[in-house]
């Protein structure tokens, strides 16, 4: 009997180490991605009332749901977000895009507009970071896939490139039917 | 030697008045409200530095998250409210102790696992030499 103890701490041992095994598993099977996931996608987007960029409108994005769009937070001071404009307005011809303009001085998102080009079709500014973290934003560009009936399905942090636009966005547009 | 105690003094009393990140103008003028906003930055942490509080950290995030919080208990709302909002958007990893539930089972239980790993190995070399001395 007394030799059969010992058996007892190295079957927990056994026990612990497959469940944790069982839980890797799962987790490296449900995330894909090697960035966090977002909690958003799936979820309906969050409440959003933003002014225009010239601050002459409230833009509430609730007003958009009905048909897909996207969601792009961008800033001028931010390089990654130059290298984006040219796919973004690939993009474009095949879906609206709302911009926020993330922590920014608007004379300088008038500025990169004009000089990198405008994909959006409507721009509203986030000023003090507020509307990002409503949404989960880590950093700019980020950018969220809407679907028509107003959820997330979609978040990627960082440039859209053209690999990106090729392998995630373009087959993940198909899928909704664009 | 002398010049040496007198900035180890400097520093140990100094320190905590240069080791958080927060700016004057972000304190709030109700003491009661500033001290849940220092406790609650306190156990969120800041997402693009990872091994920070947001009550440490420099970055422009961690200064929203404390300002989108400080904004948050002026307009009435609880802890576990804005806990809820943070978590909502950024998931468990904000927090610096995350619950216990499937996705932090693993973090929780590989302490216990190792300490069991522990005893067998430290139980078996026992074994061993008590058997060699026979």
């Amino acid at each position: 009997m007394k030799k059969l103890l010992f058996l007892i701490p190295l079957t927990s041992v056994f026990i612990l180490l497959s469940l944790m095994g069982v839980i890797l598993l799962q987790q490296s099977q449900n995330t894909s991605q090697k960035t966090l996931k977002s909690t958003l996608v799936n979820n309906p987007f969050p409440d959003t009332t933003i002014l225009s960029l010239s601050e002459t409108i409230e833009i509430d994005l609730k007003s958009k749901i009905g048909d897909p769009f996207l969601v792009n937070f961008f800033s001028s001071w931010c390089l990654p977000c130059r290298i984006e404009v040219g796919n973004l307005e690939t993009l474009s011809e095949k879906i609206k895009i709302i911009g926020i303009s993330y922590k920014d001085i608007e004379s300088d998102t008038f500025k990169f507009l004009q000089e990198f080009g405008n994909p959006y079709e409507n721009i509203g500014v986030d000023h003090n970071g507020h509307t990002a973290i409503n949404w989960g934003v880590y950093g700019v560009p980020e950018t969220f896939l809407i679907n028509s009936k107003g959820q997330v399905i979609l978040r990627h942090a960082g440039p859209i490139t053209e690999n990106v636009l090729k392998k995630l966005l373009i087959p993940k547009l198909k899928e909704i039917g664009l | 030697m002398k010049s040496f105690f007198i900035i180890f003094i400097l520093i140990y009393f100094f320190n905590p008045l240069i080791s958080n990140a927060i700016e004057p103008e972000e304190i709030l003028s109700n003491s009661a409200f500033e001290n849940r906003a220092r406790n609650l930055s306190k156990s969120i942490r800041c997402l693009v530095c990872q091994n920070q509080t947001i009550d440490d950290s420099d970055s422009e995030l961690a200064k929203d998250l404390r300002s989108i919080i400080r904004t948050k208990i002026v307009q009435g709302e609880t802890d576990e409210e804005i806990n809820k909002f943070l978590v909502d958007r950024y998931g468990n990893f904000i927090l610096m102790n995350p619950p216990i539930n499937n996705q932090t089972i693993m973090l929780w239980l590989s302490p216990l696992t190792l300490a069991l790993l522990g005893i067998v190995i430290i139980y078996f070399s026992f074994r061993k030499k008590n058997n060699d001395f026979k």
